[in-house]
């Protein structure tokens, strides 16, 4: 039987609100995991510029090298300062029926994807974050990667969980209907 | 009499002819450059001997492909399904069933009409985007195929509805004509299109010839270069004659284009989708289920406003790989075909009592910041480097102004309990539309200055792109992430 069609007039005041949520923080150790892929990062970039020009026969006028290090190594130490401190920034909450995910610094996005419109979900381990016992949660909707969701630094178990409480959801919201 | 299809049978003979064509295009676009070396020389001609052997060998081996391909392809229907044979070398099979068809499209193009044949294009549902297509068959054969797909298709549905309200449309296939666009509206919907758009797309072109060419050693900008050293065009002569001259082949191309693409253009509603007819070489059939429909937009520019008309589009629900080809444009519609379009897709929802409102007066000033910023410092680059043309990016200072005001003025967004309206544009309007179930994520997003001044972002993602309400204060940004997410989780609405 269908269910008889209800329209009942909401109070926006009353609905669920994202301010009120306690967002968890992912595992402390996903900070190595960033701060290392940062670290192999701008070690290829120097190794790029100390041996780059030699190798690929650029002429590069006398002292400007020391230019280019001059500014890359301001902006590496600035870049690392980023990542410290945007890690804080992310978080992800679980709710009775959507899952939210957010991160920034400077620019700040929070995405919110209900579980009904959920395609499927992965856990997944890098190289690195496996080193570190960790794991990450991709979540992906019928709207593209604009729309898709990673949760990073969660343990395997953490990560299993969540994707076992988001399939059953979506198991049991289809059986109501 | 119906034809009968649970025999394995191939396409029609003509089908060879097709792959033979499309395999003769892609090579032609492949080593046109080589083709036309042969003719006119330059540094590459050491290869001249080679061109002619390779293109035979080329020609010759597609002709053959093609007709081996032709000989393995089968297709047969059984068991409530569509089923493909096919490979030469690796044979493959493919299993399409009939409940997984959404639409079942034709394509003509010159060769397909003088055989009387069609191509049959079937779109499937579900994330894995595929699609299927057959190159050719007589045209009452492929006629048939679809109603046989679609009819069993619809009993199947019904066999398996449940609700009162999927029957209905299953059982109600009545077609009504919406827009017949005669020759008349055909040429106004010619002459308002971007011809600025068409002409960008010549550059493109004239750019990627020459670049081709030099590739292969004609020095065609030592060419061109030689005839203005040589004073044939003084200075700002020969910019305004190739100014005017651009301008008036790109009106011409983009109006010939247009009368091929949409010519006899009609759009029909067939129980719960829209059909679209269109084209003179190349004529197409198109259709597009209304649950599959997750946008409808509709524009028109100032030329366009003048003739009162709207481009609508109807952009459908499809997996990264084939998004352009999933949104079906109808050129022409006026505002009354507009809303019967919208009102028919909307079915019950409530679309009339929207009240947009504006967006923060901050999304014109950082718009305007960006824009004078660049136009500033063209202006300088300019002036350092070809002082007498100055007056160009100087012009672009006040357009900048006039685009980055109107972007702010025309920018709306209104929401009630059933849809969310996203309004915007700058010379002309653009509206986009949306019910609130089709809905699959919500981001709210701050750049620093947005953060300054407790201003955000809305994007509203949907299978088939998102809709953006920008600079909004974020108490209210709360509330409409607050009330979608309300909505999508209480209606118990599939998306598609």
């Amino acid at each position: 039987m269908q269910t008889p069609f209800k329209n009942i007039q909401i109070d926006i005041d009353s609905l669920p609100r994202q301010a009120d949520i306690h967002f968890s923080k992912l595992q402390g150790s996903y900070l190595m995991v960033s701060m290392i892929s940062l670290a192999i990062f701008w070690a290829l970039a120097f190794l790029l510029v100390f041996f780059g020009p030699d190798v690929f026969d650029i002429p590069l006028p006398d002292g400007i090298l020391k230019y280019i290090y001059g500014a890359l190594i301001p902006i590496s130490i600035f870049t690392f300062l980023l990542v410290y401190l945007g890690f804080h920034k992310k978080g992800y909450a679980l709710r009775e029926r959507d899952i939210m995910y957010k991160s920034g610094l400077i620019w700040k996005t929070m995405t919110t994807i209900p579980f009904s419109r959920i395609q499927h979900c992965e856990v997944k381990e890098g190289p690195i974050e496996r080193l570190f016992g960790l794991s990450s949660l991709h979540i992906y909707t019928a709207g593209g990667s604009s729309s898709d969701v990673d949760i990073p630094g969660l343990y395997p178990q953490e990560g299993q969980n969540i994707k076992r409480f988001v399939l059953n959801k979506i198991n049991t919201e289809d059986e109501e209907e | 009499m119906r034809e009968n299809f649970t025999e394995p049978r191939r396409q029609s003979i003509i089908a060879i002819l097709l792959i033979i064509q499309k395999s003769l295009k892609v090579i032609v676009r492949q080593i046109w450059p080589f083709i036309l070396i042969f003719f006119v020389g330059g540094s590459a001609s050491s290869y001249k001997g080679m061109i002619l052997p390779v293109i035979i060998a080329l020609s010759l081996f597609s002709t053959f492909w093609a007709v081996l391909s032709y000989f393995k392809y089968y297709f047969y229907i059984q068991d409530d399904e569509l089923i493909i044979e096919k490979g030469v070398l690796s044979k493959t099979k493919l299993n399409i069933p009939f409940d997984r068809i959404q639409t079942v499209n034709f394509q003509q193009n010159i060769i397909h009409q003088l055989f009387n044949v069609k191509k049959l294009e079937i779109d499937t549902a579900g994330s894995a985007g595929n699609e299927f297509s057959m190159e050719a068959l007589p045209v009452d054969v492929a006629d048939d195929l679809r109603d046989v797909i679609l009819e069993r298709k619809s009993q199947l549905v019904q066999a398996d509805a449940i609700t009162p309200e999927k029957i209905e449309n299953a059982v109600v296939e009545t077609e009504s004509l919406i827009l017949d666009l005669s020759f008349i509206d055909l040429l106004k919907v010619g002459v308002s299109q971007n011809h600025f758009r068409s002409g960008g797309i010549i550059l493109a072109g004239m750019v990627y010839f020459i670049s081709q060419l030099s590739d292969l050693g004609l020095d065609v900008e030592g060419e061109i270069g030689h005839y203005i050293d040589n004073g044939a065009f003084p200075g700002l002569t020969i910019l305004v004659s190739l100014i005017v001259v651009f301008l008036i082949v790109s009106f011409l191309i983009s109006l010939t284009r247009t009368v091929f693409t949409y010519y006899n253009l009609n759009l029909w509603r067939v129980g719960n989708k829209y059909k679209l007819e269109k084209g003179l070489f190349n004529r197409r059939e198109t259709s597009a289920v209304d649950q599959k429909i997750q946008i409808v937009e509709w524009s028109n520019n100032p030329l366009k406003k003048i003739f009162n008309y709207f481009d609508v589009r109807l952009k459908q629900a499809s997996s990264v790989q084939v998004r352009s080809k999933q949104s079906i444009v109808i050129p022409g519609c006026h505002p009354e075909h507009v809303e019967y379009l919208k009102s028919n897709w909307l079915g019950a929802l409530d679309h009339q009592n929207l009240d947009p409102q504006g967006v923060s007066i901050h999304f014109f000033i950082r718009k305007l910041m960006y824009r004078l910023l660049f136009a500033i410092i063209l202006c300088v680059a300019v002036f350092k480097f070809y002082p007498s043309f100055i007056i160009i990016p100087i012009l672009l200072i006040p357009y900048q102004i006039i685009y980055s005001w109107y972007s702010y003025k025309k920018k709306s967004f209104a929401l009630n309990a059933d849809v969310l309206y996203v309004g915007g544009g700058i010379f002309g309007d653009r509206h986009a539309l949306m019910p609130l179930y089709k809905i699959q994520s919500v981001s709210m997003n701050q750049s620093p200055y947005e953060s300054r001044r407790q201003l955000s972002t809305v994007r509203v993602m949907t299978a088939s792109g998102s809709m953006i309400i920008p600079y909004i204060e974020t108490d209210l940004a709360t509330k409409i992430h607050d009330y979608l997410m309300y909505s999508i989780e209480s209606s118990r609405k599939d998306w598609m």
